[in-house]
């Protein structure tokens, strides 16, 4: 197109004319309008703007971060609030259940309560009678990962509960319907040299918080269990365990 | 255009992008296969089985098994199952025998023809005869299924499926007892 | 005149937006369960279910024909069930009151139809008892039925029940599940 003569194409350059003439009439308006706003009361924000210290904004900034970081605080660490001991027969009031421990019984064997030792592993039961609460608005399932994680002992955390049973009759892994209070005994496996007659069981009780599923996950659920107290309870040692009405269902 | 001979940078249109096309005349079916392959085996290994129909009192072949006859017979003596007022009690019989492999196959399951209905074999009485199922056979088997079904159900075909073989269901049609 | 015009535009489409983000449904709404009513008496004929709430009675105990027995505040609903399509997988695992947002399972203490498997075309008769706190004996609840404890998209039988007006009784004997008659 630029090779051509500019004679053969005379509509070519009365058009590049007027573009010429209507942008630099735009350009004129333009600065016109620049003026009238620097001058008059309009663009406000662009003055306001022009206000603006720059050269602190950072530092007042900063300044304030740091203001507020002190007033919470500063960069210390949060007081670690210690779980709080708990007597026997007392509740601990966690999000999900609410967990009185009353006492604990040491067997040979408690098959009726879900957990059956085996002697020749060296294995007893422990037992802890507990008075639990679902205090959340929907079942707690006895033997759900969520609900064992509440109660550990305190001597060996890592080992799970093995048993869950109803006290009264005797109902293995029951589920805690909401507001309905239970008696449970919650029973582990333990090595037969762990724990003897008239030992204190340091018995710890995690709180769980609430978690809402999100995009790949539904629903609600437990998570993230956290020492909230500590119940020391009397050991009784029951041998077989024949005799002994409190840790039979 | 050979006449040109001078003009180098001019060739055709087709030589000037021989790289692009050889690469495209490759990469285009490898797409497609490739593709298609996931998918396609996606949909071989999530279908249904096929449900392959075999005429009463014929046999057929499935994974070296001989499968069938098949029959459905009413039981005559139901004492031993707990029916309720107006079921009958069918028993679904065939015989499975093995080919040079051990043959395992699941429950035979019965199907209500007209609807799709389903009723799974129900716990066989003492003394009952036969198999429910058969699991790593090397001799010959013979199922004999029983099933509580109401009193208007029907009519009924037997299907059965092997352990080994996912892809295909025998659907054994019977005479209707 | 052309500034109003873009005002106004600018307007509509902010409208339109929040018009649009108030009617999609949220995805709880689009997953929602196929509710179907039931009603005492009748049968509600779910996908894969059907169940018919024969009634709903409170006692201050239960009792099984095994013998077990257990004072407490029960709901207990005798009802017939039946599966519609396969018995593969058939109990009813979905068996809840909900009263408000609290949600009460069926109780597993007793021997009931809890843990049944339905049978195709045959009903079943059994019960269903429900462990309540003390103080809960008025207010509107739900009594759910599913064939899945994961009830989205799919069939629940749902049957609205007021608590405070449930016949009372000072002990019931729950259904030995057995074929309906």
């Amino acid at each position: 197109m630029s090779s051509d003569p500019a004679g053969e194409k005379p509509i070519a350059a009365p058009s590049k004319a007027t573009t010429d003439a209507s942008a630099k009439a735009g350009r004129a308006a333009a600065a016109e309008a620049g003026a009238g706003t620097a001058a008059g009361g309009g663009g406000w924000l662009g003055r306001a703007a022009e206000k603006v210290p720059t050269k602190w904004l950072t530092a007042a900034v900063v300044a304030l971060f740091l203001a507020a970081t002190a007033a919470f605080g500063g960069l210390e660490p949060v007081a670690a609030q210690g779980p709080v001991e708990v007597a026997a027969g007392e509740a601990h009031e966690g999000p999900m259940v609410s967990l009185a421990p009353q006492r604990a019984v040491l067997i040979d064997d408690f098959v009726e309560g879900g957990a059956s030792a085996d002697a020749e592993e060296h294995e007893r039961v422990l037992v802890v009678i507990v008075d639990a609460v679902n205090v959340w608005d929907r079942p707690v399932g006895g033997l759900s990962t969520e609900f064992r994680e509440t109660l550990r002992l305190q001597p060996l955390p890592e080992l799970p509960a093995e048993g869950v049973a109803r006290f009264d009759d005797g109902t293995i892994g029951p589920d805690l319907q909401p507001g309905v209070p239970v008696q449970l005994a919650v029973s582990w496996l333990v090595p037969d040299d762990a724990f003897a007659e008239g030992d204190e069981l340091r018995l710890e009780l995690f709180d769980h918080t609430l978690h809402t599923g999100q995009s790949v996950t539904y629903g609600e659920f437990w998570d993230d269990a956290a020492l909230a107290a500590v119940a020391t309870l009397e050991i009784e040692d029951v041998g077989a365990g024949a005799d002994a009405e409190q840790a039979t269902p | 255009m050979g006449a040109v001979t001078g003009a180098g940078p001019r060739r055709g249109w087709w030589s000037r992008n021989a790289i692009a096309l050889v690469a495209l005349a490759v990469l285009v079916p490898a797409t497609v296969g490739a593709i298609g392959w996931q998918e396609w085996s996606g949909y071989f290994q999530g279908r249904h089985p096929l449900v392959v129909p075999v005429e009463p009192g014929e046999t057929a072949e499935l994974a070296g098994a001989t499968i069938g006859p098949a029959a459905l017979v009413q039981v005559p003596d139901p004492q031993g199952f707990d029916a309720p007022a107006g079921a009958r009690v069918l028993a679904a019989q065939v015989t499975v025998v093995p080919g040079e492999e051990p043959v395992g196959c699941s429950r035979p399951v019965l199907v209500e023809l007209p609807t799709g209905r389903r009723w799974e074999a129900e716990y066989a009485p003492m003394g009952w005869r036969g198999e429910l199922g058969c699991y790593e056979a090397t001799a010959p088997v013979w199922i004999n299924a029983p099933y509580l079904v109401p009193g208007d159900a029907g009519p009924f075909a037997v299907e059965l499926e092997l352990a080994h073989d996912g892809d295909e269901r025998l659907h054994l049609l019977v005479e209707q007892p | 005149m052309k500034r109003a015009l873009a005002w106004l535009a600018g307007l509509a489409m902010v409208a339109a937006a929040a018009a649009v983000g108030h009617l999609t449904l949220t995805e709880g709404q689009q997953q929602s369960p196929f509710v179907v009513q039931a009603a005492l008496g009748d049968p509600a004929v779910g996908r894969t279910f059907a169940v018919t709430v024969e009634q709903v009675r409170a006692a201050d105990a239960v009792a099984d024909a095994g013998g077990w027995h257990a004072a407490g505040n029960w709901v207990v609903v005798d009802l017939e069930a039946q599966a519609r399509e396969s018995e593969t997988a058939s109990i009813l695992t979905l068996i809840e009151l909900r009263v408000g947002e609290v949600v009460y399972g069926a109780s597993e203490r007793p021997v009931s139809l809890v843990d049944t498997p339905l049978s195709v075309g045959l009903p079943q008769s059994g019960s269903i008892a429900f462990e309540l706190p003390e103080s809960l004996t008025s207010g509107a609840a739900t009594l759910r039925l599913g064939r899945t404890a994961e009830d989205r998209l799919d069939s629940v039988a749902e049957l609205q029940i007021d608590l405070a007006a449930l016949e009372r009784r000072p002990s019931i004997e729950l259904r030995e599940t057995a074929w309906a008659q």
